[in-house]
């Protein structure tokens, strides 16, 4: 963490604060936004324009007032000493806490982590797992040869898999990050934008194949004819058998975590072309 | 053998040309099968028990039979454990409540960060403005690198056996 940034009580800045790992506190008069990553903010003073705080918290305190919007993502917001949304911030104020409903569901993956389990919380999980569920039945439904042939890819494969999926997570991060610092605001946000809708459609994509190739181990040696025979029943096996553990504390999020990447990886093995091809004339000039 | 209730025409046309020809294939099997005096009468029986699960054969309602319940006990299972603290307000009324809360869950969030883009906006400009070039690119550096790496371990991919 560097050094604080402090805007004092008698000081007018112009133009915006931007602060990229430092404390944030404002007890002058700021003219634009002020802007921290991965810092807390704190507004005793004034800021003309919005306050966006990212992997971090925000605390406005007193006479403190934000003009524009109150944005904080990965922390939360405060209002003390007198402070209120309605009194201190002229637009409006968004934290995770309206997505958290969804998204922490969906990263956490763990409520039960939580000592005060929220049966909503545990309630919209298994709603999630049943949407995973649904995804899996419309694509395996759709193009069963190609999910079946990624599921047949997964076995003694998956260490690597979750390498080139998690480094596949990492590229998406890393060039989302160089696009939002070279292109306009609007570009390099749509660049994000599709290079995490890409990644979520990946991650559907291999993890109903992974759960696939996990329900096959489970119900592979039912017989024909069996209630759990097929690869439907070993679909729905293998999302219990990933999905209900991610209500159980630490283990969950690890589980559902490397589903994914292996998912991610099963999914650019695919549209790389599927395993080299070995001719038997090369493997036989190998063994010769 | 071969008694699907296959749909041509669902899904992409190369997914259901390959099913397509593998009910074909099956079809030709059969009636190989049935033209070989040699082989025992039950051998179709047997070879349908042996053989692994085919793809054309998730067009088949059976197969769906156990996926359909797992749906159904984890739809069951998500309201009930949100209805049974509600169980006074009646049925209706609590399930009603819980459509509601389930579609404000998967809505408002969508909502949300459609409002919340101007303000991201602006603080990504003051970001981008604040970096200096250097960083620029050393972040395109950084990206580049990892594509690279992700490329070769994917060129290198693991070998499938000749057969």
């Amino acid at each position: 963490m560097g050094e604080p940034l402090v805007v004092g009580p008698e000081a007018r800045r112009p133009g915006d604060v931007v602060a990229l790992g430092r404390d944030v506190t404002v007890a002058g008069f700021v003219a634009g936004s002020v802007v921290s990553t991965g810092g807390p903010v704190v507004i005793s003073g004034h800021v003309g324009r919005h306050v966006v705080v990212l992997g971090s918290g925000a605390t406005v305190r007193g006479g403190g007032r934000v003009d524009g919007d109150l944005l904080v993502l990965g922390g939360t917001v405060a209002f003390e000493a007198g402070s209120s949304p309605a009194t201190s911030v002229g637009g409006r104020v968004r934290s995770i806490e309206a997505l958290e409903a969804a998204f922490l569901a969906e990263i956490r993956t763990s409520p039960v982590r939580d000592a005060r389990v929220s049966p909503l919380l545990v309630s919209f999980r298994l709603f999630l797992l049943l949407g995973w569920l649904l995804v899996g039945f419309v694509l395996l439904r759709l193009f069963p040869r190609r999910l079946l042939e990624g599921a047949g890819r997964l076995p003694g494969r998956g260490v690597l898999l979750g390498a080139v999926g998690a480094l596949a997570v990492l590229t998406g991060l890393l060039l989302s990050a160089f696009f939002l610092a070279v292109l306009p605001a609007s570009g390099g946000l749509a660049v994000t934008a599709l290079v995490a809708a890409s990644l979520v459609v990946m991650k559907a994509w291999g993890l109903s194949a992974v759960f696939v190739a996990v329900g096959r181990r489970l119900v592979g040696r039912v017989a024909r004819g069996g209630i759990l025979y097929g690869d439907p029943a070993a679909l729905s096996a293998g999302l219990l058998a990933l999905g209900l553990p991610s209500l159980v504390p630490v283990v969950g999020p690890v589980v559902w975590g490397v589903a994914s990447l292996v998912g991610i990886g099963l999914s650019l093995l695919g549209a790389a072309g599927g395993e080299r091809r070995v001719s038997a004339e090369a493997g036989f000039r190998a063994t010769a | 053998m071969t008694g699907n209730d296959d749909h041509p025409g669902f899904g992409s046309q190369p997914e259901a040309l390959h099913l397509a020809q593998d009910r074909r294939l099956e079809l030709f099997l059969d009636e190989m099968v049935a033209s070989s005096p040699s082989l025992p009468h039950d051998f179709t029986a047997r070879v349908m028990k042996a053989r692994p699960f085919a793809p054309w054969e998730v067009r088949q309602a059976g197969s769906w039979r156990a996926p359909a319940a797992i749906a159904a006990a984890l739809f069951v299972s998500s309201a009930g454990i949100f209805l049974a603290p509600l169980g006074d307000l009646g049925p209706a009324t609590a399930l009603a409540v819980w459509g509601n809360v389930v579609g404000a869950a998967v809505a408002r969030p969508v909502a949300a960060a459609f409002s919340a883009a101007p303000a991201l906006a602006s603080a990504v400009e003051a970001i981008r403005q604040a970096l200096s070039p250097v960083g620029g690119l050393a972040l395109g550096g950084a990206a580049a690198a990892a594509a690279g790496v992700t490329a070769a371990v994917l060129r290198r991919r693991p070998a499938r056996a000749p057969r």
